[in-house]
């Protein structure tokens, strides 16, 4: 049982691996098949795990779907505009934070509920973006070298599968090895005894706001990259996987916490829930039936784990 | 009726009971009396079947007594009032007594008026004159409490237990429950008592049990025992003896205030306090010390006047500016207010301290390696027991809580420590220890203010007492030359005479 509610989603990924494994032998135990889910996964990662970052202040951002659609958009436009490639991305992250810093800003210090908060921004945001695309997909003049950093290979490992690592490590670092992100998690735990403490709370939810949406945006950058194009919604259905994987993650590891490596664990399974259900041809509505089953019973086994103790 | 023996219980390393034994008898009242961490909980818990025992036996008229859940247990006839209130606020007292249980019924639908009707009876039979159509949260705690336990005894109740029932309470709501007590045991029921008055304890019980450290150290009746034994049987084995109530320090000045005004609307006060004196601050609830000390912490701004620590003015709000003084403040409310209980005692203790644990001096990274060793160095200079480091908080017993919230901020470089009920809910040794670490912090140097409702405290811990009364210091005096009645008066009179001042 111990062994169940402490590593629980961990071997509930490696059954699931294992079962698509068996199901298609050919088809997605192929390593070529496995890399290819690293890569599928790695701009889902990336939301996720900026997401972690408001979890860690018990926060919510609701607007991290528009805020890749919108970096997507806004990286096309300025391109469009004949930016180069440094300034742009430069820009866009930078608008990602500021758009972040602002949720944080109003939560933090007009104590306006962060769900009400992000979801208008993310309004605002989506009618932004509606507005600077009219509307339509955005081709422009995307230059060679800024699709790079969305695809190919480097030593063998797909380019969007090193960002996610960096991301990874970056958040990692951020929430175990520094002092703002211990006092996240603080904060988070028990706002009052936080700020009794010392942890300044405006600032510190202001950070993790902002670095929350500069991940969201860097990941639209890494779509846009990808793609070639960029889409005025393109980026909303991350929201809602976003949240899935963390929770997911959430409930990867004994002490309830949100953190890097359970997003990813928790990104994993989703991915790998995609990617091996399209290989045995079941249809994608299935797909979200069958991931929204995965997501409540990980809660539930872990419940059930955390009640033997 | 009940009898338990040989009882243990363990979490993780540490054993929280370790041989209990406890007989408790039809129609009468058993005070169950120990410091906290004592091991008091853990047996109501195995009692009630939240928890089971590792070892030992329970028996219930003579028949093994395990339960399971809290259901086995009230099925047996079992029933617990725990010290929080578990009520809906905007549900009436009836509505309350009825959570929890199979409602009455009639034609499928719910008999409001049975209802009403039987809690009413059960009002009646214990004399108690309750408006039960009042939403509880209007109640105060007394008239709440009382809810509570007549809830417990709507139904045939065998043996109730009382979890500090009377901590909260007025004098005069007490008296009620005792009142309860008494009845309910000359009705045949077995009543076991939790409380820390031992003047209550004195004037209900009819029999004791006292736990220290998870094991019984005696039983017996009331009547054969008096006050001082009971004390002497609590305090257990050996604890830091209290030193003598220290010299007014004359050091250089520490804290000043002057013209200085915690909220709108209260009279400015000045004060300053110097390098190794220990100053009490005494008051009612509502008396301004708490919120004297936020402000002084700049939790929470002051409206006028000026602060300045060792010489240097400081804004008006701002915590970290008082970090950065050497000011260290322990809140009144550790649960709430003061430590992360989900999280591991590491991190609770790091985080006033995480810049001193750097890797590198100038970058704010983390060494785990040194937080580690600092942090458990730390926690056992100040006496805090646990089982591992990246335990939760909330596995310490109360009393180690406290002193882990407070040690967490000694360091050399700080000079004033702000205290808020630097005791409240601990045991006695902890206490002790505690007191003990305050008279060490003042004779490095430091100066110490603390703020407490408990005069027994003012009085053994302070080198000076202030007492408070509506915002304002009504007494300010050395603790040689200071009698009780002083006190008490100063808390009361000036309150009055500031309330006519303020209409």
């Amino acid at each position: 049982m111990t062994l169940i509610s402490r590593f629980g989603t961990l071997l509930g990924l490696l059954a699931i691996i294992a079962l698509f494994a068996i199901l298609s032998p050919t088809g997605f135990a192929q390593a070529s098949n496995l890399i290819n889910i690293t890569q599928q996964m790695a701009l889902l990662a990336i939301v996720a795990l900026g997401v972690v970052f408001v979890m860690a202040v018990s926060e919510f951002d609701l607007s991290i779907g528009a805020i890749v659609s919108m970096a997507g958009i806004t990286s096309v436009y300025l391109f469009g505009q004949g930016w180069g490639i440094v300034p742009t991305i430069a820009v866009t992250l930078a608008a990602g934070f500021a758009v972040g810093c602002v949720n944080g800003m109003v939560v933090s210090a007009w104590r306006v509920p962060s769900f009400i908060m992000t979801l208008a921004m993310g309004t605002i945001i989506g009618g932004f973006t509606f507005w600077l695309s009219a509307g339509a997909t955005l081709f422009g003049n995307i230059p060679p070298a800024f699709r790079d950093l969305g695809r190919g290979y480097l030593a063998g490992i797909p380019v969007p599968t090193l960002w996610a690592l960096a991301a990874v490590l970056f958040v990692t670092l951020m929430l175990d090895w520094t002092e703002l992100g211990r006092r996240m998690l603080a904060l988070g735990g028990n706002r009052e005894a936080a700020r009794l403490t010392g942890v300044p709370v405006v600032p510190t939810t202001i950070k993790a706001f902002g670095l929350c949406s500069a991940m969201a945006a860097a990941a639209g950058l890494l779509l846009t990259a990808k793609l070639g194009s960029a889409h005025p919604t393109g980026g909303n259905g991350f929201l809602l996987q976003a949240y899935a994987a963390v929770y997911l993650g959430i409930t990867a590891f004994r002490d309830g916490q949100p953190s890097a490596a359970g997003t990813l664990l928790g990104t994993a399974i989703i991915a790998v829930v995609a990617n091996g259900l399209t290989i045995l041809g079941i249809p994608n509505y299935m797909q979200d039936v069958l991931t929204g089953l995965i997501i409540i019973a990980s809660v539930l086994v872990r419940n059930v784990g955390a009640r033997g103790r | 009726m009940l009898e338990v023996a040989g009882l243990a219980k363990r979490f993780g390393g540490v054993k929280a009971l370790d041989g209990v034994a406890l007989n408790v008898a039809a129609g009468r009242v058993h005070a169950l009396l120990g410091e906290n961490g004592a091991g008091k909980s853990t047996l109501l818990k195995c009692l009630s079947g939240v928890h089971q025992p590792d070892g030992g036996r329970m028996l219930l008229d003579g028949r093994a007594f395990a339960p399971q859940t809290p259901a086995h247990s009230e099925k047996a006839g079992l029933r617990f009032v725990h010290q929080e209130l578990n009520l809906v606020p905007n549900f009436t007292a009836y509505e309350n007594a009825w959570v929890g249980r199979r409602y009455p019924r009639r034609g499928g639908l719910i008999d409001w008026r049975g209802m009403r009707a039987r809690f009413s009876g059960t009002c009646q039979r214990y004399g108690l004159d309750i408006d039960i159509d009042q939403p509880v949260g209007r109640m105060s705690i007394g008239r709440q409490q009382i809810v509570e336990i007549l809830r417990a005894l709507m139904d045939e109740a065998r043996i109730l237990v009382l979890d500090e029932p009377t901590a909260a309470l007025s004098e005069k709501e007490a008296a009620v429950l005792h009142r309860i007590v008494r009845q309910l045991a000359s009705y045949g029921c077995a009543v076991i008592f939790v409380s820390h008055r031992l003047e209550e304890v004195m004037a209900i019980a009819d029999d004791y049990t006292v736990l220290v450290n998870g094991a019984t150290v005696g039983s017996g009746r009331i009547a054969d025992t008096d006050r001082d034994r009971l004390v002497a049987l609590m305090a257990g084995g050996e604890f830091h003896t209290r030193p003598a109530a220290q010299a007014v320090a004359t050091g250089p000045t520490v804290l000043a205030l002057s013209d200085f005004a915690a909220a709108p609307g209260r009279r400015p006060i000045d004060l300053t306090v110097a390098a190794g004196e220990i100053v009490g601050i005494y008051g009612i609830v509502g008396s301004g010390r708490s919120s004297l000390l936020k402000s002084i912490w700049g939790a929470a701004p002051h409206s006028r006047g000026g602060i300045s620590i060792g010489g240097r003015a400081l804004p008006a709000k701002g915590i970290a500016s008082r970090i950065r003084a050497g000011v260290a403040f322990a809140p009144e409310d550790r649960r709430s207010a003061g430590l992360v209980m989900d999280h591991s005692i590491l991190d609770n203790a790091l985080l006033p301290r995480l810049p001193l644990n750097r890797l590198m001096r100038a970058l704010p990274f983390i060494s785990w390696r040194s937080a580690r060793r600092d942090v458990g160095q730390l926690l056992a200079q100040r006496g805090v027991k646990y089982g591992n480091i990246s335990d939760r908080m909330s596995t310490l017993s109360g009393g180690n809580q406290q002193k882990a919230l407070i040690g967490r901020w000694v360091r050399p470089t700080c000079r004033l420590y702000l205290l808020d009920e630097p005791t409240r809910g601990v045991d006695v040794r902890s206490k002790a220890e505690i007191h003990a670490l305050c008279h060490a912090l003042a004779g490095q140097g430091a100066a110490v203010v603390f703020a407490t409702s408990d005069i027994e405290e003012l009085v053994t811990l302070a080198g000076r007492v202030l007492v408070m009364a509506g915002g304002v210091i009504t007494l300010d005096r050395s603790n040689h030359d200071i009698s009780r009645r002083m006190i008490v008066e100063a808390a009361v009179q000036s309150s009055r005479a500031n309330q006519e001042s303020q209409p």
